[in-house]
């Protein structure tokens, strides 16, 4: 019964939080370490509702068991020890997990270049003879992680694979690195996520994670 | 005036603090101070964590300073903005020991 | 004197005419809180019915009821109108209205300035709402980033609409933010210490002066943006030395502190209303002024989690992560000590704490989305996704809009003396309640599903169709019980029956008068003894009709009030302020045709309303003051006291001080990016573009430093009643000013590029501009001074307007040095 219970669940969680463009449904090591700490956090901010709720409302039922309190427990226990604790140990899981997010040098990494344009992007990476241009179409190998050096030619936009990693601006004048990787092969969506102007709605393009074969084949030039 | 400086001297002095973080960030990474190997560590981590670690003594040193104001609801009032600048500079500065330089 | 023929002379005093005379020409603060409330209700509607119309749009997939073109109006205007035309100035209306009465004084420090304040937010707003109906409406988003904004991608009048119009109604804030901190600070009833300042004072206070420190940078980018638009000046433009972070950054230095100017006043309400419908006291006092200080300085610190992910090191985005952590304590302390504040009292489910307890669980999951965005990696993510939409109206809506309606059916018997009519307030609750969570709740998920925010359409296959559907249809739910508040309070001003004296039995001084309010707030104010004056003193409402207190006596027409020392709210001296008069409305209008000549490119004309302008400030100024001295004044059986032109620290001191204040931020933030560009932009400033100038930059300064002493000679001969040297070192204060603006001038003109050639040039000119126009207004101040002495207004006793320029004069003085300094470094470096 229990196990029926959690089996319908999760299918109903994994159903209803799948979706080309969802953060929850993540196919990459950066996009799946944020989805932890966002259950973790909702779990975290479940709690804190529960208590507050349940306070508020204790505070409308007479019972002798019930008694008041002074600023000691309200206001030092409550208001700031408790916050306080959560908050910094919070503070300290999110930075640690960001330092592993973030594009520091590693071995084995792959370049590409995205510039936005309004409304398309171009992306440009090095191939076996020469440089490989796409146009709202990236290639990438699945597996290894992808640095994607950002650059915009007009307005500001942001490049985002919701199911691979977060997002990152192309600024004019400004070079951003974002750290992308696939777990596996497949199509993943993504877009732009900066409004840029009239045509933003349709800011969008896919990256194409490829199995080693394909990604030989597409460095050598041909389209798999 | 003075007044207003007092309920918030630890306040300011975080602010102060906190500013002076951000642009020593600012120009230390512009400047590569983070490509300057001193004493077995980054000249950019050394000079951020000194200057964070000063910031937290003299957030100590205006509590301390704090209590020479008249006792009254001055002083608890500046005594209280004290401690929290105190403590919000020791976690605000707190990412330059672990976050990565200028990544 | 009895209590009627005292409230007849005094109403003479403070009230207005009637009719449109009156509307023209009224000062009184009740008067003016009502018109900004009614008016800022008004625009909560229009921006609620672009609300309606993007949810129309959004409900269903590949929807054409409206293209992006009009949908990018609908959400940038929507934003704006919210934040800028509702939002604050609904909390000044709220100040305006009931803060001299909670301080237990008959008006603000500020009448005219109230005004003013009034008619540039109208007539700013006015011009936002016509360019929505002419259909060329801002479209950039509320936020107006560059280069989107900028004349290349906007190259329409919209974007300018935006700029100057925002900008005219933020002159209303920042005067309404000096008034509410003097007015705070001086201007209350005797013995109020300030620690027994009702707690929404101490709110007020807080935000009035973080507004004090936040606006400048908005307007600074705003008039930085316009003048790239206008000249083509590269503030913002990387391929001439600008950034277009640059942008990023004033606007959230600004932007972040505004959220919780929006929040604090709101939460100011609650502690209010609050305690009351526990009937209790508020659970710790001290410690919640001592949270608020903490939030109004952290809150500066938050700005760069709106910059997550614009590429700032990890290590920087740190600081910004933990301080945004951090400011949620203070406000944890503020939930805990109203929920023990409700345990410690009986709390009753009248319709105010109905209210209240929607704002509890709308705020607190608010709260709880904020901490999640403040964590780095998570708004990496979230940024820019629905889920930031559902945070924001959370917040927002929880934290200002749900504390405001039950501070509205608190109140609402004050303003209109009646008692509301039953059932309808409970059943419009529940329409919003439950309306507003099926709208935005279900947006968290929206947002983690991957749907950014700002698209006008979707395709199917997102799976986002039903979640917008159902937003959509609660939206419409939650409009229904808007409109069912609007109905409610109707009837409750046109048909209800009268309310008593003090329905809720609250203890602050605005109920110790008749409701509805006369002009006058109090017949004679009180002596405060302690925080709930009307819980010790029942009667005191009475005691104070009959004349009981200070200034019972109306005298000479003139409107006073009592101002007291800073802290301990000891008796300082006499507020005499200044009655009915058109200037305030003039001088709006001649403001406004100043931004109306920008926003159509006359830019030669615009010098025609400049001019106006100071024709009209120095006829402000004028037509106050006294020429003979009017000594100590009685002000209750057997006390007397100075008035305000007599004694030092009169408000008159205290607003320019603030005003300063706020300047000196405006040339912080300025400064601010002439060193954010240094750092960021690369080959900055380029060396060929340095040159020279340090004689002439030496003229100025040494001319600066003239103009500065001469003031202040000036000030000290008028002090000791030598009216010929006064005079004469007024002169010469003004010939030095004027040296220090040609000087400043030709440092420019012989030393710098063009201003449109390199961001340098810009912001280096903009530095001297702004160097130049304070030695203009120290000019002046001089000139004013100077006539002044000669026609008798300032004297060894009247010394006010005295110390006031000195204060310009002083002022001036310190920007040109630091400014020289600034613009002179790279020759001096180089
Ligand atoms: C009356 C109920 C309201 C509804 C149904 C509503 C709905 C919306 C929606 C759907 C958006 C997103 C538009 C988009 O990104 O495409 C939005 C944006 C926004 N709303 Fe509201 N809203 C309401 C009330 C408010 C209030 C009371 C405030 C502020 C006090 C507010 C402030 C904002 C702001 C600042 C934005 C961002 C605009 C932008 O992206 O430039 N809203 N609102
Ligand atoms: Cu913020």
């Amino acid at each position: 019964m229990l196990y029926r219970l959690r089996v319908t669940i999760t299918a109903l969680a994994v159903g209803g939080c799948s979706g080309p463009l969802s953060t929850l449904d993540t196919a990459g090591p950066a996009a799946a370490s944020i989805a932890t700490l966002w259950w973790a956090m909702l779990a975290g901010a479940a709690v804190l509702t529960f208590l507050v709720m349940t306070l508020l409302a204790l505070a409308f039922v007479r019972r002798p068991w019930r008694r008041a309190g002074g600023t000691s427990l309200w206001i030092g226990w409550l208001g700031v020890a408790m916050p306080t604790t959560i908050l910094i140990a919070l503070l300290g899981f999110a930075l640690t997990l960001g330092e592993r997010i973030i594009a520091r040098p590693v071995p084995g990494v792959v370049t590409v270049e995205a510039t936005g344009h309004q409304w398309y992007w171009d992306f440009r990476q090095p191939g076996a003879n020469g440089a490989i241009e796409t146009r709202d179409v990236l290639h990438i190998p699945a597996g290894r992680p992808v640095d994607v050096r950002i650059f915009s030619a007009d307005v500001i936009h942001s490049f985002w694979v919701p199911r691979l990693a977060g997002k990152m601006d192309a600024i004019p004048g400004h070079l951003n690195v974002l750290r992308i990787e696939a777990d596996w092969p497949g199509e993943f969506e993504g877009r732009s996520a900066e409004f840029s102007g009239a045509g933003y709605a349709g800011h969008r393009f896919r990256v194409i994670a490829h199995d080693e074969a394909d990604w030989a084949a597409f460095q050598l030039g041909g389209r798999p | 005036m003075m007044f207003l400086a007092r309920i918030s001297a630890g306040l300011l002095l975080w602010a102060f603090g906190f500013s002076l973080l951000y642009a020593l960030h600012g120009f230390g990474c512009e400047g590569g101070w983070h490509e300057i190997r001193i004493a077995g560590g980054m000249l950019f981590r050394w000079v951020m964590v000194s200057v964070w670690v000063l910031l937290c003594i003299a957030g100590l040193a205006v509590i301390w300073w704090i209590r020479s104001v008249p006792a009254g609801f001055e002083r608890r009032l500046g005594f209280a903005s004290a401690l929290v600048g105190c403590a919000a500079t020791v976690v605000t500065g707190a990412p330059v020991t672990i976050t990565s330089a200028c990544v | 004197m009895n209590a009627l023929n005292r409230h007849r002379a005094l109403t003479t005093i403070w009230g207005s005419p009637q009719g449109w005379r009156g509307t023209a020409t009224s000062v009184n603060h009740s008067d003016i809180g009502r018109r900004f409330i009614v008016a800022a209700f008004a625009f909560f509607a229009i921006g609620g019915v672009l609300a309606m119309l993007m949810r129309a749009q959004l409900a269903t997939p590949g929807s054409a009821f409206v293209g992006p073109e009009i949908y990018n109006q609908l959400f940038t205007m929507h934003g704006s109108i919210m934040m800028f035309l509702f939002a604050i100035p609904m909390f000044e209306g709220l100040a305006l209205y009931l803060l001299p009465k909670m301080l237990g004084s008959r008006d603000m420090a500020f009448p005219r300035l109230s005004a003013y304040g009034w008619w540039c937010y109208l007539f700013g707003g006015t011009i936002l709402i016509v360019s929505l109906a002419l259909g060329v409406a801002p479209d950039s988003g509320w936020f107006m980033y560059t280069p989107l904004s900028s004349k290349a991608y906007t190259p329409g009048i919209n974007a300018d609409v935006w700029l100057l119009g925002i900008t005219f109604v933020e002159i209303s804030a920042v005067a309404a933010a000096i008034e509410i901190t003097v007015s705070i600070l001086k201007v209350r009833a005797p013995g109020m210490r300030l620690d027994r300042m009702p707690l929404l004072a101490w709110y007020l206070l807080v935000t009035a002066l973080m507004m004090i420190a936040a606006f400048p940078p908005l307007i600074l980018a705003s008039m930085l943006l316009e003048v790239e638009r206008a000249f083509g000046w590269p503030f913002f433009d990387p391929d001439r030395g600008g950034s277009p972070l640059l942008w990023q950054h004033l606007f959230w230095l600004f932007g972040h502190p505004e959220v919780y100017i929006i929040f604090l006043p709101a939460a100011g309400v609650v502690s209010t209303v609050l305690p009351v419908m526990a009937r209790t006291r508020i659970l710790g006092y001290g410690w919640i002024v001592a949270a608020l200080l903490a939030l109004a300085f952290l809150s500066f610190g938050l700005w760069v989690h709106h910059m997550f992910t614009t590429g700032i090191p990890h290590m920087a985005l740190g600081f910004f992560s933990a301080a945004s952590a951090l400011v949620a304590v203070p406000t944890a302390l503020q939930i805990f000590a109203w929920l023990g504040t409700l345990w410690n009292g009986r709390p009753e489910l009248k319709l105010p704490m109905l209210y209240l307890l929607g704002f509890f669980l709308i705020f607190v999951l608010g709260g709880l989305t904020g901490v999640m965005l403040a964590m780095v990696p998570f708004d990496w993510q979230a940024h820019d996704t629905y889920f930031v939409v559902a945070h924001l109206h959370y917040v927002l809506i929880g934290g200002f809009v749900f504390p405001m309606l039950a501070g509205a059916y608190y109140w609402l018997p004050h303003f209109t003396g009646r008692a509301r009519v039953p059932k309808l307030g409970e059943a419009a609750f529940w329409l919003i309640f439950v309306g507003f969570n099926v709208t935005f709740f279900l947006m968290h998920l929206t947002g983690l599903l991957g749907m950014p925010r700002r698209i006008y359409t979707y395709p199917e296959e997102m799976g986002w169709t039903w979640l917008n559907l159902l937003s959509s249809v609660g939206s419409f739910a939650m409009a229904f019980g808007f409109a069912l508040f609007a109905i409610d309070v109707a009837l409750q001003i046109f048909m209800s029956r009268r309310s008593r004296r003090n329905p809720w039995g609250g203890s602050t001084l605005e109920w110790a008068m008749p409701i509805p309010a006369s002009a006058y707030n109090f017949a004679s104010q009180p002596h405060i003894e302690d925080r709930d004056p009307l819980a010790t003193d029942p009667e005191l409402g009475l005691r104070l009709a009959r004349g009981e207190g200070y200034l019972a006596e109306a005298r000479h027409g003139r409107r006073e009030t009592m101002a007291v020392d800073i802290t301990t709210g000891a008796v300082d001296h006499v507020v005499v302020l200044p009655g009915n008069t058109r200037l305030p409305i003039i001088t709006a209008a001649v403001t406004g045709s100043f931004f109306l000549c920008l926003l159509f490119g006359f830019y030669w004309l615009a010098l025609v309303p400049v001019a106006g302008v100071i024709a009209l400030g120095w006829r402000w100024a004028w037509t106050l003051g006294w020429q003979e001295d009017l000594g100590r004044v009685s002000i209750r059986p057997g006390e007397t006291a100075l008035t305000h032109r007599e004694t030092a620290g009169a408000p008159g001191w205290w607003g320019s001080v603030f005003l300063l204040v706020s300047d000196a931020t405006l040339l912080g933030s300025l400064l601010f990016g002439y060193a954010f560009l240094w750092v960021v932009a690369s080959n900055w400033p380029p060396p060929e573009l340095i040159g020279g100038g340090i004689f002439i930059g030496l003229v100025a300064a040494l001319s600066a430093l003239a103009g500065t002493a001469l003031t202040r000679r000036a000030t000290s001969a008028s002090k000791a009643g030598s009216t010929a040297s006064a005079s004469r070192a007024a002169s010469a204060a003004m010939g030095a000013q004027a040296v220090v603006i040609a000087a400043l001038m030709s440092v420019g003109i012989t030393e710098l590029p063009v201003p449109g050639s390199h961001a340098y040039a810009a912001i280096c000119w903009t530095l001297l501009l702004y160097a130049a126009v304070h030695a203009l207004i120290a000019l002046l101040c001089a000139a004013f001074i100077r006539a002044r002495v000669v026609s008798g207004h300032v004297s060894g006793t009247r010394t006010l307007e005295a110390s006031v320029a000195q204060l310009f004069g002083d002022y001036a003085g310190a920007a040109t040095l630091i400014v020289l300094l600034c613009v002179l470094a790279p020759a001096v470096l180089s």
